[in-house]
């Protein structure tokens, strides 16, 4: 217990120095350009420009970090840093749990998700460098209608991947549980029920979706599990069937 | 200063290089420590393989669906600011959301817009988004170790405990997909359908390696196919 602590916390504090760190990075860049060529903003100007923006934006970016944070454990400021949850670092972090079938929340699935985040973020940025050198030659084949097309699909073409493993009642580790899904009923209507209400607007207040969901599984979960309903075996308990049975 | 001068400045593009160069050598440092703490734990050094190989195949199309959306992003601020926000924390809705608000705050466009107003563009896009990871330095761990803590003492409820947070994600993620409209439901269900049938053929066969690229040939197999829902519904 004592080394899983000091692993997190060696982790949490790299990840508070590395978002200090590009802060800094993303900050600089405009002061920089802004004071060399004498175009620095006036702030009536940046409030009326960016004030609607933080407005929106940072109450969705804490949900956000609400409901993704418990999934993406410490790699969470890299993964923030670098952008893309959703549609890479999300699928990427799961990627590597079914891959070690290791299970979530412990040290183990931390690191493993730690290096599929960092590779995807290394992947996106030398394809988006590659996509710079070569824009001209490339922009045929960027802007015909096929790839216009299939981009607007990635998500779907994601998650259909993805649900199977969270189907599945193997959780990782070895661990096995029966019935989890029944607790996603009732956030699953309510989801739908958003949907149909404000589809437009639905990808803008997930992050506040999610943590109306997140107390409601809880309970249900915490509930089902205790009335049997929901029923889970740790992998020391096949063993020891395993053992009788011989 | 003209705005095409500032937004297609050597300066700015030694700045996005430096930049992007400082924020892949985060990545790099974080990529050897996650790799050091996985093998000292006992991961096998297989595994770790394979989800690298696992990673970089799948982010790959991702990746260029982010480069289409560069060619329209530079069109509008210019291409090194636009290689800059879409290699880290930007996105191309919201980059092209904040340029608009910042042009319409000077009352001008893109075709009249000056120097002025490319730096505004600039603080815009870098104030939404960057105020928000400010909140990670105070709020991320506290969030991470309290749910880790949940389920001491009762080792079954703390594995299923941890299961919840996924659960909730993709319930909310997966909602819009299904009933959206047609050719992105049998999108959703053609990847599923690649991920089953790729599975069954490695168990099948015994070929391990194919395991690693489910999600790299199913995207790439479902993308493909919504060219075809698309022209059928």
């Amino acid at each position: 217990m004592k080394n899983t602590n000091e692993y997190y916390e060696k982790m949490h504090r790299i990840g508070k120095i590395l978002t200090a760190a590009s802060v800094l990075i993303f900050v600089g860049i405009p002061l920089v350009v802004c004071l060399r060529y004498d175009i620095m903003p006036r702030i009536s100007d940046l409030l009326l420009a960016a004030g609607g923006l933080m407005a929106i934006f940072i109450p969705i970016s804490i949900a956000e970090t609400i409901a993704e944070t418990p999934i993406m454990g410490s790699s969470y400021y890299l993964t923030c840093i670098t952008g893309n949850v959703l549609n890479l670092k999300l699928p990427a972090a799961l990627n590597a749990l079914k891959i070690a079938d290791a299970e979530q929340g412990t040290e183990e699935a931390d690191s493993l998700i730690g290096i599929a985040v960092a590779v995807s973020s290394l992947v996106t940025m030398i394809i988006i460098t590659l996509g710079v050198l070569l824009l001209t030659p490339l922009k045929p084949f960027l802007g015909s209608e096929v790839v216009a097309t299939s981009i607007n699909y990635v998500l779907p073409a994601l998650f259909g991947c993805i649900v199977l493993s969270m189907l599945s009642k193997d959780v990782g580790g070895g661990v096995t549980i029966n019935g989890r899904l029944k607790a996603a009923i009732i956030p699953f209507v309510i989801c739908l029920i958003i949907c149909f209400i404000i589809p437009e607007y639905y990808s803008v207040v997930q992050g506040f979706i999610m943590i109306i969901c997140i107390p409601i599984i809880y309970f249900t979960t915490k509930r089902l599990y205790k009335k049997g309903k929901i029923t889970v075996t740790l992998p020391e308990e096949k063993e020891a069937s395993a053992e009788e049975e011989v | 200063m003209s705005f095409r001068e500032v937004s297609e400045s050597s300066l700015l593009y030694a700045c996005v290089i430096i930049g992007i160069i400082l924020i892949a050598s985060f990545a790099v440092y974080y990529l050897i420590l996650c790799y050091r703490h996985a093998v000292k734990l006992g991961v096998d050094r297989g595994i770790i393989k394979n989800i690298i190989k696992s990673s970089i195949s799948f982010a790959i199309i991702p990746s260029v669906a982010i480069v289409v959306g560069l060619v329209s992003l530079a069109a509008v601020i210019g291409i090194p600011y636009s290689w800059f926000r879409l290699s880290v924390i930007g996105s191309v809705a919201y980059e092209l959301m904040a340029s608009n608000m910042a042009l319409d705050a000077l009352g001008t466009d893109v075709t009249t817009a000056d120097g002025y107003a490319f730096g505004l563009m600039m603080w815009a896009m870098c104030l939404g988004m960057t105020v928000g990871i400010v909140f990670n330095i105070f709020f991320v761990k506290k969030i991470h170790m309290g749910t880790l803590s949940i389920g001491k003492g009762d080792a079954k409820w703390g594995a299923l405990s941890q299961t919840v947070f996924m659960t909730t994600l993709i319930t909310v993620l997966v909602v819009p997909m299904l009933i959206s409209d047609l050719p992105t439901l049998m999108t959703f269900i053609t990847s599923g359908v690649i991920a089953i049938l790729i599975t069954m053929l490695s168990k099948t066969f015994s070929i391990k390696w194919l395991e690693s690229f489910t999600l790299a040939f199913s995207l790439l197999g479902a993308m493909a196919s919504s060219v075809l829902w698309v022209g059928l519904f």
